[in-house]
């Protein structure tokens, strides 16, 4: 464990392993900061960008976006009420009415200090779980992680804010989207359509880019923001004492929410954010008065936010399972570099592994440093308009998909998803089972079939082994309570007397 | 239950018949043994059963119902539109225009005309965006785009 620990330490410290990570946590903040495109777009952005550097740089560049992107989402909601991410929607409910009430700089502060020590703990919390998981998972065969894929997709559709019932056909849709390209038992062309660039499927990027970037650059432009920026001076970023006197147990009860939801498949940071304000409120001795500018309500989610972002890297490097939909594009990214991720992962390249978790510590170190002393810069920032901002984004998004092949197929793939993002959201389908489930559609295929091959057919077999018993009993038991509930509130209530 | 979900189940009741019909013409092969097909007719026949569902519920829902229309109510379609028509038309011509010029254009009608600036000012960001472009996409990553008539 020491020597695992010191070659991280080596390995991130190395100084272009330093650039990477400042570059990642700065882009991270940045887009953070920037309401319009997410840890999704700007890490699929990114990723052809990432062809030329090592593997175990370009995860820490795009590991860096995640979570830097977890500290910027607060700046906006605090200031301007418009959540730069969907993590820290719910800071805007306290965190704009204390920048209302002259207390902007607080709220600032706890955001960033109550996120580096919920990141911090969780990072510990990474170091010491994911090694006994990826150990266990060695025994772990096709039916397990066909159930645990089916699992993390049946959870991840019963937390979507919309319909289960839609976010399951979008589930379906990922996965058929998946099968584009060459059977991996046969290499018989599936849906291509005689078009030689499909061979391969259809490209992480310009679906993730179309679902998450175009199309949410087209729902803001068809009703432009109207940003204001609530004019106060910004001074006292360190919170009092008397903040921090209230605010140490929900930064504490934040972190293990977050953490443990973040390593729940499906879960993640924007789950961990709206369920640790809703335990803080519960738990509070004046729930009445959240909504009103309280700090903890600032601290909660901001804290659990992103002990989800660092714990959802747990089930990606040791099972080789994304959980959440940006862990399916790091996923994407390190198949791209070549690198399987699972169980074999801390064994086969420890330097990734140990690289990764070390630069956490100092990627959050650096948070720090960005988001308190040069809160002003972000401020700035805010200010550039978004007809200039937009333009911008998009031209990235072009160079970004068109450099992955040099094909003008993706650009027209891109635009492509981004009208069908963009119909999705006008129609209440939720787009991150879609991705989601595009990603782990070889999987679960793979798994699938071999299992059935295995059993000669049977589907028995998913439930003649403890791990994946329980994992679908418990999809099923998910599913049966989903469609009770509806049943339940669809019945006409009958007047009473 | 909205109206336009009667449009969008329709929609994908369409697609995975489709999508059903091509993978039962790729092999199925047997349960214990499964082809290239068997799984996509599966998910796709699954996907189907379920838009069918969405379907009826939304047929059923909806009488006299007209939430299409609130969907997209206020919407300025001459952004989308531009935007759109912007992105098609530098895939058409960015091969045969090139990087730069192709990329000037896009950033002259999406800051111009989308974002309806300043003449001047379209003009300085897209010449100063493309500039930037070069320099970080070309120069330093050594991203092979192609070139334009006259080698600009």
């Amino acid at each position: 464990m020491l020597e695992s620990f010191l070659l991280g330490i080596q390995v991130a410290l190395q100084p272009v392993n330093l650039f990477y990570c400042f570059a990642g946590v700065f882009i991270g903040t940045l887009i953070g900061v920037l309401p319009g495109i997410g840890p999704v777009g700007a890490m699929s952005l990114l990723l052809p960008a990432t062809f030329s550097v090592s593997p175990v740089g370009a995860i820490i560049m795009m590991s860096g976006i995640f979570y830097g992107a977890q500290y910027g989402g607060s700046t906006t909601s605090i200031l301007v009420n418009i959540p730069g991410e969907a993590s820290s929607v719910i800071t805007c409910l306290d965190g704009y009415q204390m920048a209302r009430k002259g207390r902007a700089g607080p709220a600032l502060g706890i955001a960033a200090i109550g996120s580096f020590i919920a990141g911090t703990i969780s990072i510990v919390g990474l170091m010491v779980l994911a090694y006994p998981l990826a150990k266990a998972a060695l025994s772990f065969g096709p039916p397990e992680y066909f159930a645990l894929m089916c699992l993390g997709l049946v959870i991840l559709t019963f937390l979507t804010q919309g319909s289960m019932y839609k976010a399951l056909m979008m589930a379906l849709l990922g996965i058929l989207l998946g099968f584009v390209g060459l059977d991996l038992f046969t290499a018989t062309p599936r849906f291509t359509f005689g078009v030689n660039e499909l061979m391969d499927g259809i490209g992480i990027v310009p679906l993730m880019m179309g679902l998450f970037g175009v199309s949410e650059i087209l729902i803001n432009i068809e009703q432009p923001l109207k940003r204001k920026i609530y004019e106060t001076k910004i001074k006292g970023l360190l919170p009092t004492l008397q903040d921090w006197v209230v605010c140490k147990w929900a930064v504490l009860r934040g972190t293990v929410i977050g953490f443990f939801l973040g390593i729940l498949p499906g879960g993640g940071a924007v789950l961990a954010s709206f369920v640790s304000y809703a335990v803080e409120k519960r738990v509070s001795r004046y729930p009445e008065k959240f909504g009103t500018g309280v700090i903890e309500g600032v601290a909660a989610p901001e804290s659990a936010n992103n002990a989800a972002a660092q714990s959802s890297f747990i089930p990606l490097l040791s099972l080789g399972i994304p959980p959440n939909v940006v862990m399916a594009v790091l996923f994407g990214g390190l198949l791209i570099h070549g690198i399987q991720p699972g169980p074999l992962l801390i064994r086969s390249h420890p330097e990734i592994f140990w690289g990764v978790v070390m630069s956490m510590y100092i990627g959050n170190v650096m948070l720090l440093a960005l988001n308190l002393p040069l809160i002003g810069m972000w401020v700035k920032i805010l200010k550039v308009p978004y007809t200039i901002l937009f333009p911008l984004i998009l031209l990235f998004c072009l160079i970004g998909v068109y450099s992955v092949n040099n094909s003008v197929l993706d650009i027209y793939l891109m635009i492509l998803f981004g009208v069908v993002g963009y119909l999705m959201r006008k129609f209440d389908f939720e787009p991150a089972p879609l991705a989601l489930a595009y990603v782990l559609s070889p999987l679960l295929e793979t798994s699938l079939r071999q299992s059935l091959n295995i059993s000669g057919g049977s589907f028995l077999i998913f439930f003649s082994r403890p791990i994946s018993l329980a994992c679908m009993v418990f999809v099923i038991g998910l599913l049966a309570f989903q469609i009770s509930s509806y049943s339940k509130k669809k019945r006409p209530i009958l007047p009473a007397g | 239950m909205k109206i336009y979900d009667v449009y969008s189940a329709l929609f994908l009741t369409i697609l995975s018949g489709v999508t059903c019909l091509l993978a039962y013409r790729l092999s199925l092969g047997s349960i214990h043994n499964p082809g290239a097909g068997l799984i996509p007719f599966g998910v796709a026949a699954l996907l189907g059963f379920m838009s069918i569902g969405l379907f009826l519920r939304g047929l059923l829902r909806s009488a006299g119902e007209s939430r299409s229309e609130e969907v997209f109510k206020g919407v300025e379609w001459r952004g989308v539109v531009l935007t759109l028509c912007g992105l098609l038309g530098y895939g058409a011509v960015f091969n045969r225009l090139g990087f730069r010029l192709s990329t000037f254009f896009l950033m002259l009608l999406l800051i111009g005309g989308v974002g309806r600036q300043k003449w001047w000012s379209t003009v300085a960001v897209s010449f100063f965006t493309v500039v930037f472009a070069h320099l970080i996409f070309v120069v330093w990553l050594r991203c092979p785009f192609p070139i334009g008539p006259l080698g600009i």
